[in-house]
């Protein structure tokens, strides 16, 4: 079980959706911040400097493939693990985003949020 | 000895006159070879065989000279000096045979160097020799009174040298014939027979005839039979140029007739009227005398008279040019060139050169101005005055005629051509358009135009005319063909730029398609994916529920499932309609893919005892599939099957091969599709409704889809169906390859 101090970053413009992964891992004993668009959230990783950010693609202004770029050019920040978290199940998206160095692919309609929950857990405890 | 030295110089022979038909004889072989070696030298190809040839002929032409010299030579000092003049040609004659037949039809010079600087050495040596006392020391006196020459040392080398020169000959003409084809060898044919001839006769005539019958009166013709090769010979050698000179030979011969014929009468006139009329009797040798003089001077007449032209005309007229020459130069020119400016030019040019004129233009016209003007001594800005046009003009009055300076009328074109300095106008003219005018300056001489001048010029500007105009059309079809070049490149640009441009725009389109596609999956699936999550969030405190509370949640949860399912059919078919849908085919086993979806149905059923079999029939070869999107036609059906199903009913899932295809066949045991709405369930939307199926829940996309992705795949769906007994899907795959089966029962 990882510390509860482990933070987790969810970058996601939709605010319901939000609510919806915060109160879901908030039952785990997460705390997970979040940002609602690219600026921010890479703002917030310069910042709090979270272990694992759950990134959404498409949003507006910075879309996600582009933080993941940001944060992967920088060398204090390209440690953190990064999960794609999207609606968008296109392969050259999911290749793209595996090249630029996300760990994993997670697309929301396909799994239950349990299993997100799960997955996102199992990347956060390995090392 | 003496044999040979008389059968070599023909003399020897006792007590024979020398008759005038040996005399005659002679001159024929004389004139022949004279004539021979005229044609050879005027028409043979010029390569090196036509210089020995000519070295050849002469050589026995002065050989059978000296031979007849020495028939008719009385004294012994001739008599000797003829007969060494005999051999000496005799050597030039093999030495000239041999060079000529080795380079006989090659087309560079055979001879190498050193080869032939000792032979000529050699025959340099042989020929000296033969004018010295080693070879003929002397004459005698024979016992019938009959000069012969006695032989030296150095006949031997003569001889070696003869028969070396004619062996070296024999061996190249074998070799030549060997290995030339065709022409060549059809002309050395000619040779080879005019040799054999040649040979015969001399062999008969001049040895057999004296060895066998003593018979020595044939061989003083030996002058004759030596004709036989040169004359086949020149044959050979000129025999493609025949055709020129065939009116050439008729024109000569009909001219040697006539002469004959006139000397023939005038001779015999002569010879009748005097001896009647003075009563003399005329010497045979005076009237022959008289019958040659007479032929001589006819025969003599005609080029002595082109002679003596020609030398007064240039003596005389050293300046007067060749009319019909100069016609046929110009002539040459305007069938020549077809550039406008390169004739106008060389007409300018020649005319001025050879009609010794000082200056020439040509003014070329188009619709009565003057369009372009070319000069030679002629400033060409000056001559491009609107006051020449009014020559136009006159020409039309004065028709084809040239317009002279000193034969001119009218004060105003007088004033014109001073002003100008042009003494000649000359119209060319085209039917009845101008085409150009010709203006001519003084002659250098500063004679007058002479009626035969004008005369030139006039039947000049008649072909000049059409010559400029062609030029011209020339011109204008060259000028219309590179616009017509470019406008068809530009054109093919255009064409390309609006190709590209439709290009980038479809290819935008799709790109807009695709994108509106996306951003629709994104906006739709993400208040979606919302209300499951919070459902699967509550999902664990349902059960603290009250009941109906868990029921409507329960429906809330099928609703956002109907809702989901019915956003992912409506994108999918949004994909494949946009065109952005990849379908990726690759051969697959079909059996595991059947088993997990059948796996994955179970669920469905739960509690309405429904089984489902699933029976493998022979071998099953690879098919060609998308393994994702099979999955889904697998699901498709099986749910269908499962949720139109009786409970308690059965599922037969059948997998099998016929011929190159591999089919899945779904059978159920349910309450079947009315007959009329059977046409309708691929439809989209289309949900078959029974009272039994009423209340089956379903987007009524799946079959449109599955239909969709089965024939993407470029495979087949049917169906039969029984209300109220069941119904069959059966899907056609194409195999992989109908000889390659992958998986076995």
């Amino acid at each position: 079980m990882p510390p509860p101090s482990a933070s987790i970053l969810l970058v996601e413009d939709n605010p319901l959706l939000v609510g919806l992964y915060k109160a879901a891992f908030a039952k785990r004993g997460l705390a997970v911040k979040s940002a609602s668009d690219g600026k921010t959230g890479l703002e917030m990783v310069k910042t709090d400097k979270p272990r694992l950010i759950l990134l959404d693609i498409y949003m507006p202004g910075m879309d996600g493939l582009a933080v993941l770029e940001a944060i992967k050019k920088s060398r204090a920040l390209k440690a953190t693990k990064v999960i794609v978290l999207t609606v968008v199940d296109r392969k050259e998206t999911r290749e793209k985003a595996s090249q630029l160095g996300a760990v994993d692919y997670l697309i929301k309609p396909e799994l239950k949020l349990e299993e997100i929950v799960e997955r996102t857990l199992r990347h956060l405890s390995e090392n | 000895m003496s044999v040979f030295a008389s059968l070599v110089t023909g003399a020897g022979a006792p007590g024979i006159n020398y008759t005038p038909v040996e005399l005659l004889t002679f001159i024929i072989a004389v004139l022949a070879h004279v004539f021979l070696l005229a044609v050879i030298w005027h028409f043979a190809p010029r390569n090196i065989s036509r210089y020995f040839f000519c070295i050849f002929i002469a050589s026995q032409l002065l050989w059978i000279s000296t031979n007849y010299g020495g028939f008719i030579a009385r004294d012994p000092v001739t008599f000797l000096w003829t007969v060494r003049f005999t051999l000496f040609f005799a050597s030039l004659h093999s030495l000239s045979f041999f060079l000529f037949i080795r380079a006989f039809l090659e087309d560079k010079n055979p001879l190498t160097g050193r080869f032939f600087a000792v032979l000529l050495g050699f025959w340099a040596l042989v020929a000296s020799l033969t004018l010295s006392p080693f070879i003929f020391s002397r004459v005698e006196f024979s016992s019938s009174g009959e000069l012969i020459p006695q032989i030296g040392i150095a006949m031997l080398l003569f001889g070696l040298f003869i028969g070396l020169c004619v062996l070296m000959a024999f061996y190249s003409l074998i070799e030549k014939y060997r290995h030339l084809r065709g022409r060549a060898r059809i002309q050395l044919s000619y040779l080879t027979l005019g040799l054999f001839l040649t040979f015969l006769m001399v062999l008969g005539f001049s040895f057999l005839n004296f060895i066998f019958f003593k018979e020595a009166t044939t061989v003083r013709f030996a002058h004759l039979y030596v004709l036989p090769f040169v004359v086949f010979t020149s044959f050979a050698m000129v025999k493609h140029r025949l055709l020129d000179i065939r009116p050439l030979i008729a024109r000569t011969i009909s001219f040697l007739l006539l002469t004959i014929i006139v000397a023939i009468v005038y001779a015999l006139a002569l010879f009748l009227v005097v001896q009647k009329v003075a009563d003399v009797s005329i010497d045979r040798w005076v009237f022959l005398t008289a019958w040659a003089l007479t032929s001589i001077a006819m025969l003599t007449f005609q080029p002595l008279q082109n002679l003596l032209e020609r030398l007064t005309r240039t003596i005389f007229f050293r300046e007067q040019y060749d009319p019909e020459q100069l016609l046929a130069a110009l002539t040459n020119i305007m069938i020549e060139t077809i550039d406008l400016d390169a004739l106008t030019t060389r007409i300018l040019t020649t005319l001025t050169r050879e009609m010794r004129i000082t200056k020439a233009a040509l003014l070329l016209i188009h619709d009565h101005t003057i369009r372009a003007v070319r000069g030679v001594g002629y400033p060409e800005q000056e001559l491009a005055q609107p006051e020449l046009e009014e020559l136009i003009h006159l020409m039309r009055s004065s028709g084809q005629q040239a317009l002279v300076f000193e034969y001119l009328e009218d004060e105003n074109v007088r004033k014109l051509f001073r002003k100008y300095d042009i003494v000649v106008s000359t119209p060319l003219r085209v039917e009845n358009e101008k085409v150009a005018l010709l203006l001519l300056g003084p002659k250098a001489s500063g004679d007058i135009y002479s009626e035969s001048d004008v005369t030139l010029l006039t039947i000049f500007a008649g072909e000049a005319g059409v010559a400029i105009q062609n030029a011209k059309a020339y011109t204008e079809i060259k000028r219309f063909s590179k616009e017509l070049e470019r406008r068809v490149e530009e054109r093919t640009r255009q064409l390309r730029e609006t190709q590209e441009r439709e290009l980038t725009k479809a290819q935008d389109v799709a790109r807009l398609k695709d994108e509106f596609v996306f951003i629709a999956a994104h906006e739709l699936r993400t208040p979606i994916t919302a209300i499951r999550g919070f459902l699967e969030m509550v999902a664990e405190a349902k059960k603290d529920f009250p009941k109906d509370a868990q029921e409507n949640l329960n429906y809330i949860a099928a609703a956002s499932n109907h809702l989901n399912q019915l956003v992912e059919d409506l994108l999918e078919i949004a994909r494949s309609e946009a065109g952005v849908m990849k379908v990726a085919v690759e051969p697959t086993d079909i059996a595991p893919l059947v088993e997990a979806g059948i796996g994955e149905v179970l669920p469905l059923i739960g509690q309405r005892r429904i089984q489902v079999q699933f029976h493998r029939r022979g071998t099953i070869p690879r098919a060609l599939v998308d393994a994702k999107k099979f999955k889904e036609v697998i699901m498709n059906i099986l749910s269908n099957a499962v949720k139109y199903n009786r409970d308690g009913g059965e599922v037969d899932v059948n997998l099998f091969a016929v011929e190159s295809s591999v089919v899945l066949e779904i059978r159920d045991t349910g309450y079947g599709i009315p007959m009329e709405q059977q046409d309708k369930i691929f439809q989209k939307f289309f949900r078959a409704r029974g009272k039994e199926t009423q209340e089956v829940l379903g987007t009524g996309l799946g079959l449109f889809i599955t239909r969709m992705l089965v024939e993407k795949m470029g495979g087949q769906i049917q169906f039969s169906s029984l209300p109220q007994e069941g119904t069959t899907f059966a899907i056609l795959l194409q195999a992989e390859n109908a000889s390659q089966p992958a998986s076995s029962a």
